[in-house]
């Protein structure tokens, strides 16, 4: 009942119009970069991040995760209308909805999906409602060890994101670490400045984000042949009653499966993705129909979508663990406005967890308004040439990167990350450990640190206290879970695909 | 990944290649690098040893542990992983040039913007990727960094009152 009451206020909060107008344009701009070539939420969000550091917390993390779900939907276009899907997750919503398109049904498909997004989303709301709070109804019961063993959760996500090479992975996490700490220790100490001033404030993360996702995302993107959304013959997007009949259930399904699955940290939307499809398709009275035109098949994906964005906010908020980039760019959103997430972050800034709650139920609304009749509109936007696009985005960085402390130090960081970032995905080496253990390492060593003060050098205090300890069995637990999950999807991927591909997104 | 999977489809569809095939141990030479970070940061963990609290309190532990991790995560990528050939396809020799000229321009904005200052960089940063990334001509990619420039200056400058440098010129 508490939740009920902190939601309403919540509600109460959100219903602003200056929050309203954040969540419809959050919305609206991740829907546009779903579907742009050259621009993923991921970037887009690392983009925007220090841009919106002027609107203050709430407004900023409401029009960040706008963009987040938008993104969500905006991919689904591109994989129905053209077969180009702009994530692996959104793999197995091509599978359908391409044949669909071809049979000139684009416009159905294209609503069952904004409808199944729609439901899955506020289904993982309402999800999110009554989980969270649990999970963080324990935050007075935890120290530094339990902090340690939250930081270790944390790590089993490197098994999720970690592309094609575990190893590789755990290297760039451990890279991420490396840089960290550069600048002051924990103690006071200088650490890796090699006698040079400017690094004693260490790297800034939003620079190091933009560098990576942002600045090597334009340059991938220039070596790329663009292609534009076609709307001939797509027919109405509003789906018939029949369409809507058929896919009800799987909606329901999908948005279950993504949900559960979704609160697991780490767990992936392209994991949740295949697995809702492989059971919708088990479950069909007509499985042949699957790959040849099925709305089913395009309704039980996108659900499973977008409830498991929705659920990523749980370990989130209650962990502070990310389960997928533009999460990831999130938690660091959520640092720079001097919000910790973890267990106290319901306790500390309760009212601005549940306002972001309860704007995501409006985002959720505005998409389903504003994306069906707008449909056409995206598509002319897309038609805007690379070459434009492009120039724009290199600016925004290099201003974004700036605008943190307003420093040509971070600037420079920034491009030397771009560079890097660049040939880091040529040579397949992945940057989201690298991201992950950068925001997490100084929060890892606080706690490791704090934890061994505490036990005078002892590790058994890691296993002594009782949370910590089923943490980290869970942790091990999780990682055996995430190796099973990632190989089911990756031989889903190649079989759908014919070929291998990165599923960390 | 959305580049990846937009990149595969692309050219699954169409057929083109017009990429070249390198293959390099790209992996060994990365596990040689993570050895040298390795032992950067076990050097940085002795060097603060003697200002620890505790044998494993201290600014040193962090450095000690992720050096000595990464030292054999090296090894095992040099050694262990052998040969294993990263296929990589680099694009053909103009956008090669199209690409370095684009990071020269960012470099030379982020250089010039202390002396020129913002607006100017800006404009002429612009007109520089507009031609270069666009291949618009010089006219076109002009009136697209006026636009831009304009637009940012409004936002940023005008209703954000963000500090930018100014340079000799003060504008």
């Amino acid at each position: 009942m508490e939740a009920i009451s902190m939601l309403l206020s919540g509600f109460g909060e959100a219903l602003t119009p200056i929050n309203i107008l954040m969540a419809i344009i959050g919305a609206i701009v991740g829907t546009l970069v779903g579907m742009l070539p050259g621009l993923g939420a991921t970037s887009a969000i690392a983009i925007l991040l220090p841009l919106t550091a002027i609107l203050g917390p709430i407004q900023g993390i409401i029009m960040l995760a706008g963009i987040y779900y938008g993104a969500m939907y905006g991919g689904s276009t591109t994989a129905i209308l053209l077969n180009i899907p702009g994530e692996v997750s959104s793999v197995p919503t091509a599978l359908d909805g391409y044949p669909l398109a071809k049979q000139g049904r684009g416009g159905p498909a294209l609503g069952i999906a904004a409808i199944a997004s729609f439901v899955a989303g506020c289904l993982g709301v309402v999800g999110l409602v009554f989980f969270a709070p649990l999970l963080a109804s324990q935050a007075l019961k935890f120290g530094p060890p339990e902090y340690f063993a939250l930081m270790v959760l944390a790590l089993t996500v490197i098994v999720n994101l970690a592309g094609s090479s575990i190893v590789k992975g755990l290297i760039m996490g451990l890279f991420g670490y490396w840089l960290a700490m550069v600048g002051m220790g924990p103690t006071g100490q200088m650490r890796f400045t090699f006698g040079t001033e400017s690094l004693a404030n260490g790297f800034d993360m939003i620079s190091v984000i933009i560098g990576l996702f942002a600045i090597s995302e334009v340059l991938k993107g220039m070596e790329e042949k663009q292609s534009s959304i076609s709307m001939k013959n797509i027919g109405s997007v509003y789906p018939s009653r029949a369409d809507i009949k058929k896919s009800s259930k799987a909606m329901l399904r999908g948005g279950f499966v993504g949900f559960i699955m979704g609160l697991l940290p780490g767990c992936s939307t392209a994991v949740t993705t295949f697995l809702s499809y492989d059971l919708e398709k088990k479950m069909s009275k007509n499985p042949e129909q699957f790959g040849n035109g099925a709305i089913e098949g395009v309704a039980a994906p996108e659900a499973a979508n977008n409830a498991t964005s929705s659920a990523g906010f749980i370990p989130l908020f209650a962990f502070g663990i990310p389960s997928s980039p533009p999460l990831a760019i999130l938690l660091a959103g959520l640092m720079i406005y001097g919000l910790q997430p973890g267990p106290v972050l319901f306790e500390q800034s309760g009212s601005f967890v549940w306002t972001v709650i309860a704007s995501m139920f409006i985002g959720n609304i505005m998409l389903l308004i504003l994306n069906l009749p707008l449909v056409g509109l995206w598509a002319k936007l897309t038609q805007v040439p690379y070459g434009v696009i492009a120039p724009i985005i290199l600016i925004l960085s290099f201003i974004g990167a700036y605008s943190v402390r307003n420093s040509l130090y971070d600037v420079g960081i920034a491009l030397i990350f771009g560079v890097l970032g660049y040939f880091l995905n040529k040579y397949q080496w992945p940057v989201i450990p690298l991201i992950l253990c950068f925001i997490l390492g100084p929060m890892l060593e606080s706690s490791f640190v704090q934890s061994m003060t505490m036990s005078s050098g002892s590790f058994a205090i890691f296993i002594e206290r009782p949370i910590s300890l089923g943490i980290l069995i869970f942790a091990v637990i999780l990682l055996f879970i995430s190796f099973i999950l990632i190989k089911r999807t990756k031989d889903r991927v190649k079989e759908a695909v014919g070929s291998d591909l990165d599923i960390a997104g | 990944v959305k580049r990846g999977v937009r990149s595969f489809y692309i050219l699954k569809k169409r057929g083109k290649r017009n990429v070249f095939h390198k293959k390099i141990s790209a992996d060994r030479i990365g596990g040689l690098v993570c050895i040298v970070f390795g032992a950067l940061a076990v050097s940085e963990s002795v060097r603060l040893f003697p200002t620890r609290m505790d044998s494993l309190v201290g600014d040193h532990t962090l450095p000690g542990i992720v050096g000595v991790i990464m030292i054999l995560l090296g090894l095992l990528l040099v050694f262990s992983i052998k040969g294993k050939q990263v296929k990589v396809q680099f694009p053909d020799r103009k956008m090669m040039l199209n690409m370095l000229f684009t990071l020269i321009l960012m470099f030379f904005y982020w250089f010039l913007l202390p002396y020129l200052g913002y607006v100017i960089t800006t404009l002429l940063a612009s007109i520089g990727l507009f031609k270069v990334i666009g291949s618009y001509n010089l006219l076109k990619s002009s009136i697209f960094a006026v636009i831009l420039t304009v637009c940012l200056y409004l936002l940023f400058i005008f209703w954000l009152k963000m500090p930018f440098p100014t340079g000799f010129l003060t504008i």
